[in-house]
This record gives C-alpha cells, structure tokens and sequence, in this order.
C-alpha cells in the first residue's frame, strides 16, 4: 500500500513531465501510479489528515468479471457483471462477486498477496454452469459454479468457502504447483480448504473458537442429512445419509485410504493436514489467519516438490513457523503437534534440523 | 442381471471426484435395456486412445470411469470431466439415464 497526499491527476501530470530537473519526481510518481506494469484495478481511498491535507491511499483491488453459462457447459459465457458494477439481482452472480471480494482481501490483506498471482491477476467467473450440475471446479484460469441439481445440492456460490476453495487453487498453481495425485493432491485440496475456511472466518470476523471449520455448509438441500461436505475439526462427521452414506474423511494418517477413484482419493485424505491445520490454530488460539495461517501461506512459497508427501509438506510448515517465528516458539510446537496428532511423525527430522 | 449373448455386455460407470468427493455408480446390464444399441455405442468410444485425466491445470472436476464387460472382452477408460464429449457422453449418459444406481 501507497500512501501519498498527492491526488492522482496530479500524479498524473508529474508522471509525465519530461525534464531532467524532475526526473526523480517523475519517477516517483509513475511508480506511485504503477506506470510500469500491466494495467489492473487498484482502490483509491480519499480522507484528510489532522494538518487537513488530502491523504489518497492506494491499494490493491480486485478485478472481477462474472460470466453466466445460461446453464450450458460453453465457458466462459456471457458476461454479466464487471468490476465495480452494481449488484445483477442473480443471487448466483452476486455471491460470486462477493466471494471473489472477500478471498482477494483476505489474500491482499492479510498476506499482502495480490491476487492470485501475486501480480492482480483477473478473478473470473462463470455461474449457471450445466444442468442441474453438482459441482464448483477451477479450470486452470477461472472458477465455475453448478446450480445443484435441487434434490441433494443447491448452488455452489452458497457457501464462501466453496469460492475462497476455488480460488486457493489457482493460488496452489501460481505457487506450490502440487501434482492433483495421491497425498500431494490431498495437500492440495486441503490447502483450498484451509484458506477456503480461513476466507470465511476472516470476512466474519470468527476466531478459531467461534468458527465452524466446516467446508460447503448450507450446500446441501434439507432432504440430506449433513451439514456440510467436510469439516476440519472433525473430519469424517460432516454428514451420515441413506443415500449419501457417511462422510469417509480420515482424520489420521493411519488411516490414509488408498484408491484410484478421486485422483487418488485428494478430497477424502485431505481431511488428514485438515486436521493437522485446525489443531495448530486450536493451540495457538486467537485468529486462524493470523498465525497459522500465515504459516501455510509462507509454506507454499517455500518451492515444495511437487511430488511433496504429507511428512515433506509437514515439514515445511515447521520449517516456515520457525522462520517466521523462531525456532522455540510457540507457533513452531503448535504446527509440530497437530502434525503429530494426526499422526504424521516427524521426529528428530522436523524441518528445522533438515 | 447380466447378459450372456456374444454381443451382451454390462456397462458400469463410475464418477469420483469433483468439490464434493462424492462417489456415485451407475450399471446396467445389456438385457435390462434391449432396445438401445450397446455394441454401436461402445464401439464408438476411443478406448485405446483413452488417457488417464494427468497434468490438466483442472481441479475438482469428476473423475469418470468406464467399464463396459462382454462375453470376450472388457473395456475400461477413466477420462476427466472434459474427457466426456462425443461418443464417451452418448454411452455415459445412455447408462446414467438407466437410473439403476
């Protein structure tokens, strides 16, 4: 973030003054106005200051566009709101928006990440994707939402950790680029669930103990019974159906199901670093985003195998937590024994004497 | 029931995966359905060129699984969900349309 007292248009024409005797100034003010890079949205925020000089602040600001299928599987489809557009009246678009909204500030202001890709990438959209489909996917470059087929799901957009879920995975490619295979596609989805459910606690202002740590609450119709698709604190309890059957998360490494459907099985294991995750913002208390999770945010900047295993990744988030925090801290011994709960064992080799 | 003719076959599919992780099968048995053309449908489908879904930039999306059994072969193929156009759609929504779960 920029702070400045110099509104824009005069930035503007600073920018572009061509004489060497304000070549600095003008410098400053193309970096001030982001000159040099790709064009992306910013917030300006107006006030004054105690001295009544204009304050402008700018900051990073998402760019979003939300696109409609019309209930085809044609992306991206028509395009439906912009970035600053009042709200459509589709309560699928509109949570969308806001969804998007709320995971880029978490992100932008809480680990001063610009997007998706660090640098204001675009946050697209498309909703009303298929006929009653029963699915959110990200497809590599934009996030896409089913309607539900109104007997077991609703719509997808009804939950914000569906969308920061979404989202998280374009993050994963632009950072730690995890194989969607076996117990790396389990970190994988599990870090979309952690900063899925982070989005959600942060937007709501929940600390660990008030949050739900549930995954997809509210998505299913009242004919299932189950509140959610998962949960973090508890996995393998987020539902128990006649139809559905009950929720096959383990909640330790013991556990770890072997199977070929699922990629391996990525959205059942990764109940396992879920756990993992809750149990060190649980012990370290307070507001998950803040300690924990910015352990795991530092964790995916750490060039992670991509073939990383539950240890590898365990690990690393040790390793990052004694960065960050020191190494006898109270953030390291929270992130080493929620590991150790779930049953993944580090021992001597934790990720601070590797 | 399964169906034992040369040309009977049994027809499972099986799609895993998506946001949910929820697994669900559809089967269907040759002789429960005489009126569709299994063999033309399944001899459509590209199974040799069929690969594993493996570095898509995709996530969440359903795994599908197919398997069709005869009496002198057995033909599986998993495909990702952007995998299930043309021929591989027509068998899998001929089986889903069975609604035997």
């Amino acid at each position: 973030m920029i702070h400045g007292i110099v509104p824009p248009y005069l930035l503007a024409r600073i920018a572009e003054i061509d004489d060497e005797r304000f070549a600095t100034a003008a410098q400053a003010a193309r970096n001030a106005l982001r000159y040099d890079e790709p064009r992306r949205a910013a917030r300006l925020n107006f006030s004054l200051d105690a001295s009544n000089n204009l304050v402008v602040e700018l900051s990073d600001g998402p760019n979003r566009t939300i696109a409609d299928a019309e209930n085809t599987e044609t992306l991206p489809g028509t395009v439906v709101r912009g970035e600053g557009d009042e709200p459509s009246g589709d309560v699928a678009v509109d949570e969308a928006y806001d969804g998007l909204g709320a995971t880029f500030s978490l992100f932008s202001e809480v680990y001063q990440r610009n997007s998706i890709d660090g640098a204001g990438l675009p946050l697209d959209a498309t909703v009303h994707y298929g006929v009653e489909y029963d699915n959110a996917f990200w497809d590599g470059e934009r996030m896409v939402f089913g309607d539900g087929d109104g007997e077991i799901f609703g719509r997808f957009t009804a939950s914000l950790t569906v969308i920061g879920h979404e989202l998280t995975h374009g993050v994963t490619q632009y950072s730690a680029a995890l194989e969607y295979q076996g117990q790396s596609g389990a970190l994988n989805e599990s870090i979309s669930d952690v900063f899925g459910s982070l989005v959600e606690q942060y937007a709501l202002g929940q600390s660990t103990a008030e949050a739900s740590w549930l995954i997809g609450a509210g998505l299913f119709t009242d004919e299932v019974e189950g509140v959610a698709l998962r949960s973090m604190k508890a996995p393998g309890t987020a539902y128990d159906d006649d139809v559905l059957g009950k929720d096959p998360q383990p909640d330790n490494f013991a556990d770890y199901v072997e199977t070929d459907d699922d990629n391996g099985g990525v959205h059942i294991n990764s109940g396992i670093p879920n756990r993992a995750f809750y149990l060190a913002a649980e012990a370290l208390g307070g507001n998950a985003w803040e300690r924990a999770g910015q352990v795991w945010y530092d964790t995916l900047g750490l060039e992670l195998a991509s073939d990383s295993t539950f240890l590898q990744f365990a690990r690393a988030t040790v390793r990052a937590a004694g960065t960050r925090y020191g190494e006898s801290s109270a953030e390291v011994d929270a992130v080493r024994s929620g590991w150790t709960t779930v049953g993944v064992e580090m021992g001597d080799d934790d990720g601070l004497t590797a | 029931m399964t169906d034992s003719r040369p040309d009977g076959y049994t027809i499972s599919v099986v799609r895993s995966g998506g946001f949910a992780g929820l697994k669900r099968e559809w089967h269907v048995s040759s002789a429960d359905a005489p009126d569709v053309d299994w063999p033309t449908l399944i001899d459509a489908c590209p199974w040799k060129d069929a690969a594993k879904p493996s570095d898509s930039r995709a996530r969440d999306q359903f795994v599908w699984r197919v398997e069709a059994k005869g009496a002198s072969r057995t033909c599986t193929a998993t495909l990702g969900d952007g995998q299930l156009t043309g021929a591989w759609k027509s068998l899998v929504d001929e089986v889903r349309a069975r609604k035997r779960d």
